[in-house]
C-alpha cells in the first residue's frame, strides 16, 4: 500500500498517532509534503465525508478523524514551499446571531477544508454587523452562514441585504436545519446546501472550479 | 361588522371561522327519504324528517325550510301540477290584474312549511341557525304570471308591472314579518332577479326598491337581511351595493364586486352540478377555491340548491373540506331508506370484528353504536386525541392536526373525524378507553380552604385542566385538549416565529384564552358545579406559553440568551374575565425561571419537593426541550437543553406517540411490550430507550451507535414489517441522548459533584408511559446509580399547578425557586461542545476527548 493510501487510512480509522507517524516518515523518505497532503489526508477526509453522509459516521467519528488529519497537516503544512498547495479560495463561515448551535457549522468548515478551500471561522452566534465587517476586511470568495434556529432566520436576511451593498462580489451560501431553497431565493442567497455534500458541491458551483 | 354578524348568526360556530352547509329543497330530502316528491313537498313533517336527515348527514352548520320555488306564487293563487318525480309545474298562470294581496302565513303551503320549521327547532340546540327561504317580489311576480309574459309587460307596459310587483311585495312583507316574530330567519332567493337574466338597469328598476322594502321591515324586526341570486351577479354590484345585504348567497364569484361589500357575509358556490357526479376531486378543488376566495367569515355552500340525487358522499367531501370545524356529531342515526348508500367494511383488531356501515357515515360514531366507549373530551372536535386508533389498512388522509399530533407518517387518527370511504382496518385495544393523561392517583391540593379551584397544565401540544375541591384537596374531575397553539405551528420554535405577526399572535392566544374557557365550562358542567364558584386558577406552562397566555410574543426567548421578561416577576396575576371566571377569583400563572426554563418546571420542582428536601437530586424532564434541575440540599441550578423530538418519538421512522399498538419497552422474556394489544404498530419515546439499549446490549449496535448490517446489507433493525430502527433514527437519539446528558454533566461539574453521590433521579417528561430507568442508565442517558433511587413525577406542571391552588405556602414557594435557581446557560459554557459531542456515544465507546 502507498503510503499516501496508508494516510488516508489512518484518518477514516481516527489513529492520530500512525497519522503522526506516516507524516514523519512522508517527510523522512523525501515525499512531497503538499501531495501527502492533497492525495493522503484529504483523501482521507473526504472518505470521511461519504461516510458521514451515508450515516456510518457521527458528529464523533468526524471530529476525531479531524484530529487525526490536524495531527499530520501540522506535522506536513510548515515543511510545504509556499503556493505548491493549490487554494480554491477563501470561505469565511459562521452561526448568525442569536444562535449557539454550532456543530453542524463546524463539521461542514472541516469538509470544505479538506476540500482544499481556506476557511475562516467567525464561531457562533455573529452579528450582522461583525459578520459584515469580517466579510469586508477578509474579501472571502463565499461567504457561508448557518443557524438551527427558526426564529433566528431573518438575521441572514439582514446579513445578505448588508453584504449585497457593502460586498457586492461575495458569493452568499447558508444552510441549517429550518432553511431551504425557497427562503434562500426570497432573501437572494446564491446557495443553499441540505447537507455536507451539497456544501462541497455548492462552494465548487459558486467559483466556477471542479471539484 | 361582519364578524360580528357572522357570529349572532352562527353563535355555535367558533368566531371568525367558516360555516359551511349545502342547499336543500324538498326534492332533495325526498331522496334522503327515499319518498315521492309530491309526498314531501306539501308535508311539514316530512320536510323537517328531511331537513333533520340530511343535518345529521351532512352536519351542516344551519338548515334552510325551502320546498321548491312555486310555494310563494300557489300562495297567491297560481296553480301548479304535482309529479311524484320533480318539482311542480305550472297548472295555471294567473293575469297580473287577477293577482291580489295575500296573508301568506296561512296560505298554500307556508303553514306546512312553518309546521317544518318549528319542528326542526324543536330537534336542533339553542342558536341553531334556520332560515326560512322566501321569494324575491320580482321572482314571485315572474312564476305567478309566468316569467315570459311578465317579462314582456316589463317592456311593453311597466305600469302594469309595478302595480303586479306591489302586490307581491306587499304580500312578502307580510310573510317576513311572520317568519322574524316567529324567530326564524328570512333568507330571500332571487332566481329570475339575476343579472343573465335581466341585466343591471331593469334589476336597479324592478328589483331593488322592492327587495330594499323588504330589507327595510327584516331590519326592523332586528333579523337579518339575507339574499340568494341566481347567475352572474357582477353587474349588479352597484344596486347590491346599495342594498347592504348581511349576507349574500351567490352562483359565480367576482372578486371586484366583494371589495365593495365588506360588512357583506359571503356565501356559496360550489357548483350543484358536481354533486351529480362521481367526481370527489372536483367538489374538492371547486369547495377549496370558495375557501381560498370568499373573504372570511364566509359560508361554504353549494351555489344552488342541490339537485334532487345529489350524491351524498360529495357533499360531505365538501362539507368535511369546508368543516375545518366540523360541528359535533348528532345522535347516533336509525334511520332506514338510505340504500342508495354503498357499504364498507371496518375491520377492528385485534378481536378481528367485523362492521358493515354505510359510505360516509362517521367512523367514532359507528363504533360507538356498536358498544365502544371513549372518553369524549372535545365534543368530537378532533382535539383531544382520545378516541384515536391506528388504521392498518387504508388510513384517511390526515387531518392537519392529525399531522401535527402524531407525526407525518403516523397511521393514528381520531375516529371523530373520519367518515368510512372503503374498507378500513383498525387497531383498538380490547375496552379502548386510553385517556392522554394518567388517571389522577394520589394527585391533590392541599385543601383546607373553602371554594373550587381549578389548575392547568398548559402544555404546548396537551392542556390539562384539573378541577379540585379546595376543601378536601381532592382533584374530581380533569379535563384534557390539544393545544389550540398547533395550527400555528406543531412546535414552540415555529410558534414563536408565527407570533412575530402581530395578527398571529393576537389569536394565538385568544384561541388559547377561548379553549381553556370552553374547557372551564366543559369541566364545571359535567361536575355540575357553577363557574361562579370557581375561586383559584392556577396555571403552570413554559415560558413561551407564558409569554402568549399574556399576549407576548418571543421577546429574547427566541435568540441567545434566551431570557424573558416574566423572570423575577413572581406569579403574574391575570384578569378573571378572559377565562370567564367571576371577577373575584384569583388569577395566576405560575413564575418562569428564564427563557426556556418555565413555570412547568417550577411547577415539577414544587411537585417533587426539590427545594425542601435534604440530599443531592437531580430532575431531568425529558422532552424536546429537556430541562435539567440538581438540588444540594434544596439550593437549585437549572439548565435547558435542545433535545428535539426523537424522546417523543417524532421524527423517527416507526416512532408513534405512547398510545394502543406502540412499543413502550421489552417485558421480563425479552418480548416487545406493546400498549393495549398485540401487534405493534411503532415505537413510542420511551420505547426507543428500551429498544436501543437493547440494540447496545445484544451488540446488535455498537457504542457508536453503528448498527450491524442486515443480510441485505442495509443498517436496519425490524421487529416486523412494520416497526423498523435504522441509522438514522439512532444518530437522531444520539443527539438528543448526548445533549441531555452533556446537559447533566455540566450541572455536575458547576457544582463540582460526581454522579454516584446522587441521592436520587427524578424522571418527568411527556411520554406517556414511563421510560424503563435501567434501560436509561444502561444507555448512559441518566447517571449510573442504583435503579431504586430513580422515580418519576407524572404531570409535574399539573400536580404543582394544582398545589398551588389556594395555597400561600406554595405559591410562595414557586417564587421562591423563581428567585434561587441559579440558570446555567449551556451555550455559554466552555467545554459544553466537547461534552455534548462525547455524550453521543453509548458507554463501551473508547473515545473520551475530541
Amino acid at each position: 500500500m502507498h503510503i499516501y493510501d496508508k494516510l488516508a487510512k489512518a484518518v477514516v480509522e481516527m489513529k492520530a498517532a500512525e497519522v503522526k507517524l506516516l507524516a514523519l516518515q512522508v517527510l523522512d523518505e523525501g515525499f512531497p509534503p503538499d501531495e501527502a497532503i492533497q492525495k493522503g489526508l484529504a483523501v482521507g477526509m473526504q472518505e470521511v465525508g461519504r461516510l458521514f453522509s451515508c450515516k456510518d459516521y457521527f458528529v464523533p467519528e468526524v471530529l476525531v478523524s479531524a484530529r487525526a488529519m490536524y495531527t499530520g497537516f501540522n506535522i506536513l503544512k510548515p515543511k510545504v514551499i509556499e503556493g505548491a498547495v493549490a487554494d480554491k479560495g477563501t470561505i469565511l463561515i459562521g452561526v448568525v446571531e442569536g444562535d449557539y448551535h454550532d456543530i453542524g457549522k463546524n463539521i461542514v468548515k472541516l469538509m470544505l477544508e479538506a476540500s482544499g478551500f481556506r476557511l475562516v471561522d467567525l464561531g457562533k452566534n455573529v452579528s450582522v454587523d461583525a459578520f459584515t465587517r469580517a466579510v469586508v476586511e477578509e474579501k472571502p470568495a463565499i461567504a457561508a452562514m448557518s443557524t438551527l434556529m427558526t426564529t433566528t432566520m431573518d438575521s441572514m436576511e439582514e446579513i445578505v441585504v448588508r453584504l449585497t451593498k457593502d460586498a457586492p462580489e461575495v458569493k452568499i451560501m447558508i444552510g441549517g436545519a429550518p432553511v431551504n431553497q425557497d427562503f434562500a431565493d426570497s432573501i437572494g442567497a446564491h446557495f443553499y446546501g441540505d447537507d455536507v455534500d451539497q456544501a462541497i458541491v455548492g462552494a465548487h458551483k459558486l467559483l466556477g472550479i471542479k471539484a | 361588522m361582519r364578524l360580528q354578524t357572522f357570529n349572532r348568526l352562527f353563535p355555535l360556530v367558533e368566531s371568525g371561522k367558516v360555516a359551511a352547509g349545502p342547499m336543500t329543497a324538498a326534492d332533495h330530502l325526498a331522496f334522503l327519504l327515499d319518498r315521492p316528491i309530491n309526498e314531501v313537498n306539501g308535508n311539514g313533517e316530512l320536510i323537517a324528517e328531511g331537513l333533520l336527515k340530511s343535518k345529521e348527514i351532512y352536519n351542516p352548520d344551519f338548515l334552510i325550510v325551502f320546498a321548491d320555488i312555486s310555494v310563494d306564487a300557489e300562495a297567491m293563487g297560481a296553480e301548479f301540477n304535482f309529479p311524484a318525480t320533480s318539482n311542480p309545474n305550472p297548472k295555471r298562470n294567473l293575469d297580473s290584474e287577477q293577482v291580489s294581496t295575500v296573508d301568506m302565513a296561512v296560505s298554500g303551503r307556508i303553514p306546512e312549511l312553518f309546521k317544518a320549521a318549528e319542528i326542526v327547532r324543536r330537534e336542533t340546540s339553542d342558536g341553531f341557525p334556520i332560515f326560512f327561504s322566501i321569494k324575491d317580489p320580482f321572482s314571485l311576480a315572474a312564476v305567478l304570471i309566468g316569467t315570459d309574459r311578465f317579462l314582456i309587460s316589463l317592456q311593453e307596459n311597466p305600469e302594469s308591472a309595478r302595480r303586479l310587483l306591489e302586490k307581491c311585495c306587499l304580500s312578502q312583507i307580510g310573510l317576513v314579518k311572520t317568519i322574524c316574530e316567529r324567530g326564524f330567519i328570512p333568507l330571500v332567493g332571487a332566481p329570475i332577479a339575476s343579472g343573465s337574466l335581466i341585466g343591471p338597469g331593469w334589476f336597479e328598476k324592478f328589483v331593488e326598491p322592492y327587495l330594499s322594502r323588504l330589507f327595510d321591515v327584516i331590519s326592523e324586526q332586528n333579523s337579518f337581511r339575507c339574499i340568494h341570486i341566481c347567475g352572474e351577479v357582477a353587474s349588479l354590484t352597484p344596486s347590491i351595493t346599495r342594498l347592504k345585504p348581511d349576507l349574500l348567497s351567490i352562483e359565480e364569484w367576482d372578486t371586484e364586486m366583494w371589495k365593495h361589500l365588506p360588512d357583506t357575509i359571503p356565501m356559496g358556490y360550489v357548483s350543484t352540478f358536481l354533486f351529480n357526479s362521481q367526481d370527489t376531486e372536483r367538489v374538492e378543488k371547486a369547495t377549496i377555491e370558495c375557501l381560498e376566495n370568499l373573504p372570511k367569515p364566509c359560508i361554504i355552500s353549494t351555489a344552488c340548491d342541490l339537485p334532487p340525487k345529489a350524491n351524498p358522499v360529495l357533499v360531505k367531501n365538501m362539507m368535511e373540506i369546508a368543516g375545518a370545524i366540523a360541528p359535533p356529531l348528532g345522535p347516533p342515526s336509525e334511520c332506514a331508506g338510505d340504500s342508495f348508500i354503498p357499504l364498507h367494511n371496518i375491520t377492528i383488531n385485534p378481536e378481528n370484528s367485523i362492521l358493515e356501515v354505510k359510505q360516509g357515515a362517521n367512523i367514532k360514531r359507528e363504533l360507538e353504536r356498536h358498544g365502544r366507549v371513549f372518553l369524549n373530551n372535545c365534543g368530537n372536535r378532533g382535539e383531544c386525541l382520545s378516541c384515536s386508533a391506528i388504521f392498518s389498512k387504508n388510513a384517511p388522509e390526515m387531518t392537519e392536526t392529525e399531522r401535527l399530533a402524531f407525526g407525518e407518517h403516523s397511521r393514528s387518527r381520531m375516529t371523530c373525524q373520519h367518515t368510512v370511504t372503503e374498507d378500513v382496518t383498525i387497531f383498538l385495544p380490547p375496552h379502548s378507553v386510553h385517556n392522554i393523561k394518567k388517571p389522577l392517583s394520589n394527585f391533590r391540593a392541599t385543601g383546607g380552604v373553602s371554594g373550587w379551584g381549578i389548575g392547568v397544565d398548559l402544555g404546548s401540544t396537551v392542556i390539562a385542566l384539573y378541577l379540585t375541591n379546595l376543601e378536601s384537596g381532592e382533584v374530581v374531575n380533569q379535563h384534557s385538549f390539544l393545544n389550540p397553539q398547533i395550527k400555528f405551528g406543531g412546535d414552540v420554535m415555529s410558534r414563536l416565529e408565527a407570533a412575530k405577526n402581530k395578527k398571529k399572535l393576537t389569536q394565538i392566544t385568544s384561541h388559547t384564552h377561548a379553549g381553556i374557557a370552553k374547557a372551564i365550562d366543559h369541566l364545571c358542567k359535567s361536575s355540575k358545579i357553577s363557574r361562579t364558584n370557581v375561586g383559584d386558577f392556577f396555571i403552570a406552562g413554559n415560558s413561551v406559553m407564558s409569554h402568549f397566555w399574556l399576549g407576548h410574543g418571543g421577546e429574547g426567548i427566541e435568540r441567545v440568551p434566551f431570557r424573558s421578561f416574566l423572570e423575577g416577576q413572581g406569579s403574574v396575576r391575570f384578569d378573571p374575565k378572559i377565562v370567564g371566571l367571576p371577577s373575584s377569583s384569583d388569577c395566576k400563572l405560575c413564575p418562569v425561571i428564564e427563557g426556556f426554563i418555565g413555570g412547568d418546571t417550577v411547577a415539577a420542582i414544587l411537585a417533587s419537593d426539590l427545594d425542601l428536601m435534604k440530599g443531592r437530586r437531580l430532575l431531568i424532564d425529558l422532552g424536546t426541550n429537556g430541562e435539567i434541575v440538581l438540588a444540594k440540599d434544596g439550593e437549585l441550578c437549572s439548565t435547558s437543553t435542545a433535545a428535539g423530538p426523537a424522546f417523543e418519538g417524532v421524527g423517527m421512522t416507526s416512532g408513534m406517540p405512547a398510545v394502543p399498538g406502540a412499543i413502550r419497552g421489552f417485558t421480563p422474556d425479552g418480548d416487545p411490550d406493546v400498549i393495549g394489544g398485540l401487534d405493534s404498530m411503532g415505537i413510542c419515546g420511551s420505547g426507543y430507550i428500551a429498544v436501543i439499549a437493547d440494540l447496545l446490549e445484544t451488540g446488535v449496535m455498537s457504542p457508536t451507535g453503528l448498527l450491524e448490517k442486515d443480510k441485505h446489507g442495509n443498517r436496519h433493525w425490524s421487529i416486523n414489517s412494520n416497526v423498523v430502527v435504522d441509522q438514522g433514527d439512532i444518530r437522531k437519539f444520539q443527539l438528543a441522548k448526548g445533549a441531555v446528558a452533556a446537559g447533566v454533566e455540566t450541572l455536575f461539574k458547576r457544582a463540582g459533584m460526581k454522579s454516584d453521590s446522587l441521592d436520587e433521579v427524578i424522571l418527568t417528561g411527556s411520554f406517556g408511559s414511563r421510560v424503563d430507568p435501567v434501560s436509561a442508565i444502561k444507555i448512559a442517558l441518566i447517571p449510573d446509580i442504583s435503579v431504586s433511587k430513580v422515580t418519576f413525577v407524572d404531570n409535574g406542571a399539573g400536580r404543582g399547578a394544582v398545589l398551588c391552588l389556594g395555597s400561600q405556602v406554595y405559591q410562595a414557594r414557586a417564587e421562591q425557586i423563581q428567585k434561587r435557581t441559579r440558570v446555567v446557560n449551556l451555550g455559554e459554557t466552555n467545554g459544553f461542545e466537547e461534552l455534548f459531542v462525547l455524550n453521543m456515544h453509548f458507554p463501551g465507546s473508547e473515545l473520551n476527548e475530541i
